[in-house]
């Protein structure tokens, strides 16, 4: 039996006394798409960081394709195909959009040492140029990635992770600061390069309408710890999650 | 879109206009500027590691001040066995300072390293170490450093020619100086210069791609430091001199001064920063006294405040690498 691609187990968290994951269990597969929701500080971003190496774990354990990968290094986990995206844009606002797609390429490329870069380019280029036009970011290119609208500048993220060779992306907030219009876009995306190239995602997201309309496994996360796990429907009627979490929204 | 063309424009012509100083200035003010390419170097040399890698360094002269000791000692015949030619004491002034760049980055970069302010810190305090250090060593000359460094030379121990003449002389000094921007300009626009500038964008989102941060600013920091040294060397060959002043604090913020007014993310900026600023103080410095350090401080806060990207930054500034631009036509 192969492993889940990522299995995080009994993820305990605490700053000074503040309990903030407090054993956490989550299993996701190659391929599989899983939204996380949940009220603000019940710690769903503190897990992302532990996955990505941010800072180390009380407790518990992080499997990727069944090796442990607990606090290790965020470049380390980063090149077995974990990548994250921020919930503020993490590009680089100076540098050209181009150059900021280049960057996960490279690091693709051997073992992202100084001098074995020199010569990237050619090997580079073409991947690049795709990527560009897959994103509608062609016209842009050559311009300053702090330049570009806010939508805009989600979908950079986004394409950079693809550039990194990811196999599975952890997404915080994909949405957030989107038009409704960019946001059934990003959706699409999401559902496209999961057929296409087969990446899994975990994605962070407020907006109940997204996640309805992404339609996969949804894990409730209330106080540091799961909640409930099941589809959209299910996690409408599970009377608690609409008593912690949807609140108001449920009941109106 | 075409990037504006302005930048490469200008800086054709500036390196023109330098090439063509002994048809403008007079003898006295040519060799002047031959000393003071050497200060380019050095300021291209903070440029790349500031302006580039985002790691701003009060210590930079302690590479200018190792290159300048490491030139005086081999031209001086005072390391044995190395002999004691021009060419020899650059290659040991820039390796040397090399060394001790790289050391102190492996030290201060380890794991998860040093940044931005403490970075800033540290190498102010081992700017002051090495300066007083230097002061108490009496094989590289005390606090009265080392007098009568030969000028350039070239030739054989029987047939050796001291380069005097201020054309030639000054040749030289602009040539080492288009080598230094060449090599650095052509890392800044390789794939390698993007990540100097990730990490200067954004560290830990760069780690998060897979790289590992330590390494590349341990690369940028020993670089730099090699052509702080290598500016070092040439340098004593135009002073004759060298003394723990320049090894200290009060270079280290000059070089820093001259690039920001220049502009840090400009090489050419940052080389006409110190070509102009030293150039002017020493038309006025005697005419202003005191008053000089006066507005040349007010002016570095206003640039700093006003003109963050430099006074020549913006009008330099390069579009981005071609292979940005893609081809022609999109692929497919």
């Amino acid at each position: 039996m192969t492993p889940p691609l990522l299995e995080v187990c009994g993820i305990t968290k605490r700053f000074g006394g503040l309990h903030v994951l407090r054993g956490v269990n989550l299993s996701i597969g190659a391929g599989e798409l899983r939204c996380i929701i949940g009220p603000n500080g019940c710690g769903k971003t503190t897990l992302f960081n532990i996955i990505t190496g941010a800072f180390p774990a009380n407790a518990g354990t992080v499997r990727f394709r069944g090796e442990n990968i607990t606090g290790r290094s965020p470049h380390v986990i980063s090149r077995l195909g974990i990548a994250r995206k921020f919930q503020v844009p993490g590009i680089y606002p100076t540098l050209a959009v181009a150059e900021n797609v280049e960057i996960p390429l490279l690091s693709r490329h051997g073992t992202a040492r100084p001098w074995s870069m020199l010569r990237a380019e050619a090997r580079t280029a073409e991947r690049l140029h795709g990527l560009l036009a897959r994103f509608k970011l062609r016209a842009r290119a050559v311009g300053a990635a702090g330049a570009l609208a806010h939508g805009q500048k989600q979908w950079l993220e986004i394409a950079m992770l693809i550039a990194s060779d990811a196999q599975i992306l952890l997404l915080d907030e994909p949405t957030a600061g989107m038009s409704a219009t960019e946001t059934s876009a990003t959706v699409e995306l999401i559902r496209q390069l999961q057929q296409e190239h087969g990446i899994a995602a975990l994605v962070i997201e407020h907006d109940m309408n997204f996640v309805r309309r992404l339609a996969c496994p949804v894990v409730v996360m209330l106080r540091g710890a799961v909640l409930f796990e099941g589809g959209y429907a299910e996690v409408q009627a599970h009377p608690e999650v609409r008593e912690a979490y949807l609140g108001r929204a449920a009941r109106g | 879109m075409s990037p504006p063309r302005v930048g490469i424009h200008l800086t054709v012509v500036v390196w023109l206009l330098l090439a063509a100083c002994p048809l403008l200035v007079s003898e006295w003010r040519l060799s002047q500027l031959a000393q003071i390419t050497s200060y380019g170097i050095f300021a291209m040399s903070l440029a790349f590691l500031w302006g580039q890698t985002g790691l701003l360094c009060f210590g930079q002269a302690i590479f200018f001040g190792v290159g300048a000791y490491v030139m005086a000692l081999i031209t001086k015949g005072m390391v044995s066995g190395v002999g004691d030619s021009t060419v020899i004491g650059l290659l040991a002034a820039t390796l040397l300072a090399a060394l001790v760049a790289l050391a102190a980055g492996l030290l201060v970069f380890r794991g998860r390293g040093l940044s931005g302010a403490y970075f800033a810190i540290v190498t102010l305090a081992a700017a002051v170490i090495a300066e007083r250090a230097a002061s108490h060593s009496r094989f590289i000359g005390g606090f009265n450093g080392l007098l009568d460094v030969p000028p350039l030379r070239y030739g054989g121990a029987a047939s050796r020619v001291e380069l005097l003449a201020p054309t030639p002389v000054y040749y030289v000094m602009l040539g080492a100086a288009g080598l230094a921007y060449g090599l650095l300009l052509w890392l800044e626009r390789s794939p390698l210069g993007t990540t100097l500038r990730a990490v200067r964008d954004n560290e830990p989102r760069t780690a998060y791609f897979g790289f590992e941060v330590s390494v590349y600013k341990t690369f940028s920091f020993a670089l730099s430091g090699a052509m702080a040294g290598f500016a070092g060397g040439l340098f004593v060959t135009q002073f004759g001199f060298v003394s723990p002043a320049l090894i200290g604090v009060p270079l280290s913020t000059e070089v820093l001064i001259w690039t920001a007014l220049g502009g840090r993310e400009v090489l050419l900026a940052a080389f006409l920063g110190a070509l102009v600023v030293r150039s002017v103080e020493s038309l006025l410095s005697e005419a202003l006294g005191y008053y000089w350090l006066l507005g040349l401080g007010v002016l570095f806060i206003a640039s700093v405040v006003i003109f963050p990207r430099g006074l020549l930054g913006r009008l330099l500034s390069l579009p981005p690498p071609r292979r940005m631009a893609g081809p022609a036509e999109p692929p497919r």
